[in-house]
């Protein structure tokens, strides 16, 4: 028997395809808006020169840790577009 | 002899498409980045066009089946595709003369299922694809995006707080340019593709390749240039739509919408369910305007837009039905040579007036005139 979810499924759209949409462009969409501007914020942080040693090393390390989470990101999306059905 | 011209009009009229495609959604990954002139106009749509060119070699899995859950195959025919691309041809540039953003794939599944159905009855209709693969994701899609850009602006302006003015301005612009590149690859992918796939159906319904035979490279070539010459002629209406007709965007809001745009038309395609590039982007630019506060949203000219959405499968159909009609009262051949002629001078006629107000490179980001739309402003 078929579960209300299923059966809307079936007859409209595959909410659940729809649900996994909704979340992953909700986490990476704002994950990566946060990344980009946590990247600003720590290389300027980095480079100010009012800045001590511990925050700029913290500045850098925080640059390349968020710069590293977008080239992820974008790397995903590039093989998405290679991969997609 | 006769199947041979008309096939030799199916490629004329499916380049032209791909050409309007190009340009018509040029837009949606240029427009917020040509506003906060993180790029200058010019430079924005040239490296949009390599990009999509380059985006048109990476995948060529063939989206054949771009009306494959829309209506049954077997009774697409040369006329029948014929008759479709005119239909989402004259749509194409109706709203490209409007400067309304509407999504071109919406106007060729139109133009098909209008052909089709002239051609074989509306049995040959898929109408629960038409339901689930078009007009539901059509809503779903503008809500996600204005949903994700929304929080994204309020969420990116809370952090760039802490940041000074001259590293938010490289940063922003930074990032700004890196979305709208891969939002131009992956157009450059799905929707040269399609005319790839309307093409190599075209030769198929012909007999000129096999059914199962791979794409021919020519068609590759062809229809990632025709892409890539309509993104570099920039269609200029619509991305000043885009960019300052929706609302006025900053380089936090260009960034916000568009990685939010790229992440829900990558998301989506991921999953097998892709949603129009066009109402992402739209929906993307309005939800950073709703977020940020003070900042006028001109919801007359979205609901504009809306209808225009609304409206794209029907109209679309009723022309891709009307033009099936004329092949089948004076003959395939007669038909599509007349028909190709009417396409011509409807494009030549709105050119020609689209000349009288002309947006181009030079006046894209000049400020919207105020009088031509009725503004809000959030509280």
């Amino acid at each position: 028997m078929a579960t209300p979810v299923k059966a809307a499924s079936t007859a409209l759209l595959d909410w659940h395809v729809l649900g996994k949409i909704v979340e992953v462009s909700l986490a990476l969409g704002l994950g990566l808006v946060v990344m980009v501007a946590l990247t600003v914020v720590a290389s300027d942080r980095a480079t100010r020169p009012s800045s001590s040693l511990a925050v700029r090393v913290a500045g850098w390390c925080a640059t390349v840790v968020c710069l590293g989470a977008i080239t992820a990101a974008v790397v995903w999306g590039i093989l998405t577009i290679t991969k997609k059905a | 002899m006769h199947n041979s011209i008309v096939l030799a009009l199916v490629v004329v009229v499916a380049l032209a498409f791909d050409f309007t495609n190009g340009f018509h959604d040029t837009a949606n990954s240029v427009a917020p980045t040509i506003a906060t002139k993180a790029l200058s106009p010019r430079l924005a749509v040239a490296l949009s066009a390599i990009l999509n060119l380059i985006g048109a070699f990476l995948s060529l899995k063939i989206a054949a089946t771009v009306a494959s859950a829309i209506v049954d195959q077997t009774h697409v025919t040369l006329a029948v595709v014929f008759a479709g691309l005119a239909g989402a041809i004259c749509w194409n540039l109706t709203t490209w003369y409007f400067t309304l953003p509407s999504s071109s794939s919406h106007a060729l599944i139109g133009g098909v299922i209008g052909a089709t159905f002239a051609a074989a009855g509306s049995g040959a209709v898929l109408w629960h694809g038409v339901i689930a693969k078009v007009a539901v994701p059509s809503i779903i899609a503008p809500v996600i995006a204005l949903v994700v850009a929304g929080l994204a602006t309020r969420i990116c302006r809370g952090i760039l707080t802490a940041a000074d003015a001259p590293a938010r301005g490289i940063g922003m612009r930074v990032g700004q340019i890196g979305a709208s590149s891969l939002q131009s690859i992956a157009h450059g992918t799905n929707d040269a593709q399609k005319t790839m796939g309307v093409l190599t159906l075209a030769l198929v319904a012909n007999g000129t390749i096999a059914a199962k035979a791979p794409t021919p490279s020519w068609v590759i070539v062809v229809c990632a240039a025709a892409m890539a010459l309509g993104t570099f002629i920039g269609g200029w209406r619509i991305i000043r739509t885009m960019g300052h007709g929706f609302t006025e965007l900053d380089p936090v809001a260009g960034v916000a919408a568009q990685v939010s745009s790229s992440v829900a038309i990558l998301s989506s395609s991921h999953f097998g369910l892709p949603l129009s590039t066009t109402y992402v982007a739209t929906g993307s630019v309005i939800g950073t305007g709703v977020a940020t506060k003070g900042r006028v949203v001109r919801w007359a000219l979205a609901g504009r837009v809306v209808i225009a959405w609304l409206t794209t499968l029907p109209v679309a159909a009723l022309v891709g039905a009307a033009a099936y009609g004329v092949e089948a009262l004076l003959g395939a051949t007669a038909g599509t040579v007349v028909l190709s002629v009417v396409v011509a001078i409807y494009a030549g006629g709105l050119f020609a007036m689209a000349k009288r107000n002309p947006v181009t490179s030079t006046n894209v980001n000049e400020p919207w005139s105020s009088e031509l739309e009725t503004a809000e402003v959030n509280s």
